[in-house]
């Protein structure tokens, strides 16, 4: 525990270290918050923690910790505001798992964003990832994950399409520790209809967790974006009933283009021999920022 | 003074030429000297004394200084009585009294000085020392032509008069008593001599008399201010003595002025009035009055009234002005000093309509409480012409198209607009007061609900329009990108129910925003604590034009 003190510690001072203010988004298309209400339940302090099809999009190299699954969320990001968020995840391992860790897995993500935008138009994107994972050895595992994106505006100049790729490894430490490391859009291009190219911003994850208090999951993670560290994320996460129930909480200190903080929680059931998941997660943000978005994802382990 | 002239006439000729100072006529006296040949003992500090200075080579057997009356023989004063004198320069003063210490009495005097050798004959040398009593006197009599116009058609130079009496008598050596001559402005500052181009007649020698001197101003009548100048006389003569004379006149330098009442100079007129209404100035009165139409001569203006120091006067119009066109009349006024005024009246006749403004087309809705109303016209080239902007009948603003830049001529003003229908018109008026028919039409219906009202798409330069449910205390609006995190941010602290927040497509560390949607969250507050939020997700495009 007291490791895990100072690896927040380490966490917040890396925060700490940039300006007080990180700076601010400079927009664009193809920016999709992560999947699942399980994850944004803990804040998104999930690299080194994700072991489920959530792993897809948060720590691609921790599918390999994943059974056969598949997963649907959906989450309105706006409230008062027409932004759905609808995901579908599938991933599968390659060989039989040995020590709950496969050598090779697989696995795919739908995504489809749609809006209703100001005007009476609407536009949408949709995302298709397809992800890789290796494990050498138990302890460590890699992966790339390629993404292919295109999305479509009723207003003319919004149509475009391009493809981005990530890179992610996880490291067990020992029995009780993991951390996790995700470059996202390492690589990236769109064009538009009009000819004119962009690229997404990359960021960079690092993440530590630990499970040295019994049923009790702590984790935190930091991200760099916008030439900064811009996020320190914390979450939690408890299991009870015979790992029938969970319940999970976090911490969300964002400081690209001005500091607040958003406070997460959210609880998952498992039910039908454990083989299906329902999950529920909320965020606490401020209201005159996103303000109170709730999310509710399925799993089905297969 | 008249009996220094009296005296003059009596001395030797020889004695005159040892005016102010005399080489030594022998080995034995070097130098014979008088400092100061006038003198006024009146206790004033100046010359209340002169001095007596020789030089002996050698010791003397008797050496003595006497001061004689004008014939060299009656005694007045011994400066030094006959003794030996010793080798040296020996300096004596004479106050201006007898030998008894009683005043002595003004006029010419000589101061001997004889030395006798201890071999050889005795030398004899004298020096005239006069006793001055009486102060000069100055006086301007006149200073002619009162006003004095310099430049005009009367007398060229200022003469003044003056008289000058008491001089000190003219001797050879010394300078004659000074004659100056002062001008100062209606400000107080005098002149600069090198400025003044002065001729006195007869030529001042330093002779009491009558005198004229005669000033040509006319060169510098540009810089000459207008008012009452002084003249300032003095004489200061070789005693000490200063007399001073003071004299005021008028100098004439402005030309009159006109003021046109109506119609005022270079105007635009749509319809020809009866008369041109005027008023010519001059501090000192208008002497005559003329007008001259085009193609005509000057004739006399009849119809005048005098008013304090303005002549008000009209001239007919109507019958000169028979079509359209810019005519020139020529108005001239001289002043009772003779110094004439001509002003160069311009008016245009123009009774042609001006073009009507296009005004630039809009559909749909409008959210904020003033609409960018734009458009184009065509002036003409008329620098005052205006256009009137009329909503729904009443008019809501204006602006001088004549300043618009050629040759786009466009425009654009932010009008007020009032929930509901708001219907554009505007007309164009030329300086000439001419109206335009009506522009197009543009509808612009505002719709006053609360909420936040976005273009779409929004490219850079466009506004974020918030309507508050009542007046609010302050508005913030930020955007986000659809991950949450802060593109950029504004704020409105003042109270409004109309809020506008312009935003030129950076984020708030100054970076280009991409294209793609974003999400703007509207908090607006109100005076009882209560607050209104509106999100609403938008498409931005920086590269739409």
């Amino acid at each position: 525990m007291k490791r895990f003190a100072l690896a927040c510690i380490a966490i917040s001072a890396l925060a700490g270290a940039a300006p007080a203010r990180a700076d601010s988004s400079t927009g664009g298309a193809f920016i999709l918050p992560g999947y699942g209400a399980r994850a944004w339940g803990m804040a998104g302090a999930v690299s080194a923690v994700i072991d489920d099809e959530s792993a897809l999009d948060w720590n691609p190299a921790r599918i390999s910790l994943a059974a056969r699954s598949l997963g649907a969320s959906y989450v309105n990001l706006v409230p008062g505001a027409s932004l759905g968020q609808a995901q579908l995840a599938f991933v599968m391992p390659l060989s039989q798992p040995a020590n709950g860790v496969a050598t090779h897995a697989v696995g795919a993500m739908f995504s489809n964003l749609s809006a209703d935008i100001a005007g009476g138009t609407s536009y949408s994107e949709n995302h298709l990832r397809a992800v890789y994972a290796y494990t050498p050895q138990p302890l460590v595992s890699v992966a790339i994950a390629g993404q292919a994106f295109f999305s479509r505006g009723d207003i003319g100049g919004f149509d475009a399409w391009g493809t981005s790729v990530d890179f992610a490894g996880r490291l067990s430490l020992s029995k009780n520790w993991d951390l996790g490391a995700v470059g996202k859009d390492m690589f990236s291009r769109y064009s538009f209809d009009d000819g004119r190219d962009s690229h997404k911003e990359t960021s960079v994850v690092l993440g530590i967790a630990t499970r040295r208090i019994p049923m009790v999951t702590l984790s935190a993670d930091v991200v760099r974006q916008y030439a900064s560290w811009t996020r320190a994320l914390f979450g939690f996460e408890t299991v009870y009933l015979v790992d029938h129930l969970a319940l999970r909480g976090g911490l969300a200190m964002n400081r690209a283009g001005e500091s607040r903080t958003a406070v997460s929680f959210g609880a998952s059931l498992r039910a039908w021999n454990a083989r299906l998941v329902v999950h529920y997660g909320a965020t606490l943000d401020d209201e005159t920022a996103f303000g109170t978005t709730h999310r509710v994802s399925l799993g089905v382990r297969m | 003074m008249n009996s220094f002239r009296r005296v003059l006439a009596t001395l030797p000729p020889a004695l005159l030429c040892l005016a102010a100072a005399m080489p030594a006529r022998a080995q034995l006296v070097s130098r014979f000297e008088v400092r100061e040949t006038v003198i006024s003992p009146d206790g004033d500090g100046r010359q209340d004394s002169t001095r007596v200075r020789y030089t002996l080579t050698d010791a003397a057997v008797s050496v003595s200084l006497v001061v004689f009356a004008a014939d060299s023989v009656t005694p007045v004063d011994t400066l030094r009585a006959p003794a030996p004198g010793a080798a040296g320069v020996v300096d004596s003063y004479w106050k201006g009294r007898r030998w008894d210490g009683a005043a002595a009495g003004e006029g010419a005097y000589v101061v001997t000085l004889r030395v006798t050798p201890s071999s050889g004959p005795a030398i004899g040398m004298s020096l005239p020392l006069f006793l001055d009593l009486t102060a000069p006197t100055v006086q301007i009599l006149s200073a002619i032509p009162d006003p004095y116009a310099p430049g005009t058609q009367g007398p060229v130079s200022l003469s003044i008069s003056h008289l000058i009496g008491n001089t000190s008598p003219v001797l050879p050596g010394r300078p004659p008593d000074e004659l100056k001559l002062e001008l100062f402005n209606p400000s107080g500052k005098a002149i600069a001599d090198s400025l003044l181009d002065l001729v006195t007649t007869p030529p001042y020698q330093g002779g009491s008399g009558a005198y004229v001197t005669t000033w040509d101003a006319r060169a510098l009548t540009p810089t000459l201010l207008d008012g009452e100048y002084e003249i300032a006389l003095s004489v200061l003569d070789a005693a000490g003595y200063t007399a001073r004379s003071v004299y005021h006149f008028e100098l004439d330098s402005k030309d009159p002025v006109f003021h046109f009442i109506s119609p005022i100079d270079r105007a635009r007129i749509s319809s020809v009035p009866d008369s041109v209404r005027a008023a010519a100035f001059d501090k000192r009165g208008i002497d005559s009055l003329y007008v001259r139409y085009p193609q005509s001569a000057y004739q006399r203006v009849t119809q005048t009234s005098e008013r304090n120091d303005s002549t008000f006067f009209a001239v007919p119009l109507a019958d000169s002005l028979l079509a359209e066109g810019r005519y020139a009349l020529s108005f001239r006024a001289v002043d009772r000093a003779g110094r004439a005024g001509v002003f160069a009246y311009e008016i245009t006749y123009d009774a042609t309509a001006p073009a009507a403004p296009v005004l630039d087309g809009f559909s749909g809705s409008w959210h904020a409480d003033h609409f960018p109303l734009s458009g184009t016209v065509d002036n003409g080239g008329d620098g005052t012409a205006i256009v009137r902007i009329v909503r729904n009948g009443a008019p809501v603003d204006s602006l001088v198209s004549g300043l618009l830049t050629p040759p786009a001529n466009h425009f654009s003003v932010s009008v007020p607009v009032v929930p509901g229908r708001n219907e554009f018109v505007a007309y164009q008026r030329d300086g000439a007061g001419n109206l335009s028919p009506p522009s197009n039409r543009v509808v612009v219906t505002f719709k006053s609900s609360a909420g936040l009202f976005i273009a779409a798409p929004f490219v850079p330069g466009g506004s974020f329009q918030l309507i508050g449910a009542r007046t609010a205390a302050a508005a913030t609006l930020r955007v986000f990108d659809v991950a949450g995190d802060l593109v950029t941010r504004f704020e409105d602290g003042s109270p409004r129910q109309f809020y506008a927040f312009e935003w030129s497509g950076k984020n708030s560390s100054g970076a280009s925003v991409r294209r793609g949607p974003l999400v703007a969250v509207a908090t607006i507050e109100y005076d009882d604590g209560t607050r209104d939020i509106f999100r609403e997700v938008f498409l931005f495009n920086p590269d739409a034009q």
